[in-house]
């Protein structure tokens, strides 16, 4: 939770964005396109009879022109090809936007498994946890029968809690990590549907633990022998299962 | 326990007489019960035409509890809430006329639309449980509670209430549209009963409201729930997404409606359960997120879900 500002990160877009902008306009001012003046002089138009006049000479000049450019070797290779500069700067421009179109997408991105993450209270359905490996189901009646023997020892009230917390302990494993926000009866839905688990037991069993642990009341042996009965349950699933 | 079982047996009685009116809504129904046998004042915040006053009316009818509807406009004065001092001709002096604060439950409908001016004069009577008028102080008689309607789409010609004074709202409740089956089984008892009006029967007495009311107060609270209020409280205002979090009062509220809800579910002990179910509508209302965040779907209610799967709940590994 709030460990970094999300101010630096949009910021960063921003500051890449500006980035571009300048080096496509450092790139812009090394090319050298054709000048204001010349274009000014270009588009002023002589009038006709000055036209006329220079139309004979003019082909003869561009004629001498030619020849002497052609002496000169100045004449690019491929005349309708864009200058160097030109070339340059659009994939440039092109890599950038590119760039930018790839890291805003994968901001875009990881703000939508954010919020989903956050929000997965409420909309998004909880993964299934999978089946536990042969192992790791085989081992739990094993240790639910150690639980129940144990069930025996010390007042109503610690007996009932060790059980749930042993409970708790067995069911973990690799498909089934501890999670420390959750409640009792989340643990239930979802021990529910890992294990074969006896549904009423399991449910009675948490309400027993809450109970153990929650209320100041005092507790009787008959709240103990009702755990108990809720462990038989568990375990004749489990071994209903196992046949 | 007997005490606690009694209040259990007719907070649920309650419910059940008021879903003869409000049709599938047990959940709401429920956390504004808790809301008021924990003594606190509701804000039910939702679109027009989902029972809102209908489930007021209803609690009062059940509860026992004399009903005032104040419709909130732009033109009502504090005056005409707190009652003024009326000039009697025959005794040649001064009376004061108590306003529809002096009642039992009282539906203050559209609290948005009238001035904060008024808003100010509601809640501060909310509050202090006393009202002064002209320099003279007016106790009001317990139980009194508040349930406040608000409309969350119209902003036009709207007063939107300030975190600090939503802050006096012990919940905020939004009912929800109903299923197809719920809205035809409204339509269905609206053809049976063969009358606009629904009347619900009385389940229990003002005093036997203010006995449960007591009752609750002896429910037990183990430390470790008591510290993970505190914590989830103190969590949203840890949260990246909020501008200001929930004040210490919602780490209170959290803990006094999950009394509430204790009770009515027939235990004299609070479980985490009870605090997770109680959280969003503790909480949401107290939370104000950032407003480069307004126009996102995050809102008070999801930073509360977050927190509640972050928050560690408590557990008993550490005394085994």
């Amino acid at each position: 939770m709030g460990t970094h500002s999300p101010r630096s990160l949009h910021l960063s877009p921003i500051a890449l964005g500006s980035l571009v902008l300048v080096l496509c306009a450092l790139v812009a001012a090394t090319f050298d396109g054709p000048r204001w003046t010349d274009l000014d002089r270009g588009t002023e138009r002589p009038p006709v009879a000055e036209q006329e006049r220079d139309r004979s000479g003019a082909a003869e000049e561009t004629r001498s022109e030619q020849s002497e450019s052609t002496e000169d070797g100045d004449e690019p290779w491929l005349p309708w090809v864009p200058p160097l500069d030109l070339l340059l700067l659009v994939p440039t421009a092109l890599v950038f936007g590119v760039a930018l179109l790839v890291v805003a997408r994968l901001r875009l991105v990881r703000r939508r498994r954010q919020l989903t993450g956050r929000m997965g209270v409420r909309s998004s359905p909880v993964p299934d946890p999978g089946r536990p490996s042969e192992d790791e189901e085989s081992g739990l009646p094993e240790f639910l029968g150690e639980v129940a023997r144990a069930i025996g020892r010390g007042t109503p009230r610690n007996a009932i809690v060790a059980a749930w917390v042993r409970l708790e302990q067995a069911v973990e494993g690799d498909h089934f990590p501890h999670r420390p926000e959750e409640t009792p009866s989340e643990l239930v839905e979802r021990a529910l549907a890992s294990y074969h688990l006896d549904d009423a037991s399991i449910r009675r069993l948490a309400a027993l633990y809450r109970e153990a642990r929650f209320s100041r009341h005092p507790l009787t042996e008959q709240h103990r022998a009702e755990a108990a009965a809720c462990l038989e349950g568990l375990l004749a699933s489990l071994g209903a299962r196992a046949r | 326990m007997n005490g606690l079982d009694d209040a259990s047996r007719k907070a649920r009685a309650v419910l059940d007489e008021i879903e003869r009116a409000v049709v599938g809504k047990r959940d709401a129904l429920t956390l504004v019960l808790s809301a008021i046998l924990a003594g606190g004042h509701v804000l039910l915040e939702d679109f027009p035409g989902l029972g809102k006053t209908l489930a007021a009316r209803s609690f009062a009818q059940t509860l026992g509890l004399d009903f005032r509807r104040a419709q909130f406009t732009p033109d009502l004065l504090p005056a005409d809430l707190t009652g003024s001092f009326i000039y009697d001709q025959g005794r040649a002096a001064f009376e004061f006329r108590p306003g529809p604060l002096f009642t039992g439950l009282l539906l203050a409908d559209e609290i948005n639309r009238t001035p904060p001016k008024t808003q100010a004069a509601l809640l501060e009577a909310m509050q202090e449980r006393q009202v002064t008028v002209e320099g003279e102080t007016f106790a009001l008689e317990p139980p009194f509670h508040v349930l406040a309607t608000a409309n969350p789409v119209e902003y036009e010609g709207t007063y939107p209430l300030p975190e600090a004074q939503l802050d006096r709202f012990l919940l905020r409740v939004g009912f929800g549209y109903p299923s197809s089956e719920e809205e035809w089984e409204v339509l269905r008892r609206r053809l049976e009963r063969q009358r606009e009006e629904q009347t619900l029967d009385q389940v229990v007495s003002r005093e036997e409201l203010r006995t449960i009311q007591a009752a609750v107060e002896t429910v037990t609270v183990d430390p470790d729930i008591g510290r993970y209020c505190v914590a989830l409280a103190a969590a949203t205002r840890r949260h990246h997404h909020t501008l200001v979090g929930s004040s210490p009062r919602g780490g209170l509220a959290l803990m006094l409606v999950a009394r509430g809800y204790a009770v009515i579910a027939g235990r004299d002990f609070v479980v985490p359960e009870d605090v997770k179910a109680v959280a969003v509508p503790a909480l949401a209302h107290r939370i104000t997120i950032r407003p480069e965040l307004w126009m996102t779907e995050i809102s008070g209610r999801t930073v509360v879900e977050t927190v509640l799967g972050q928050v560690p709940a408590p557990t008993a590994r550490d005394r085994v």
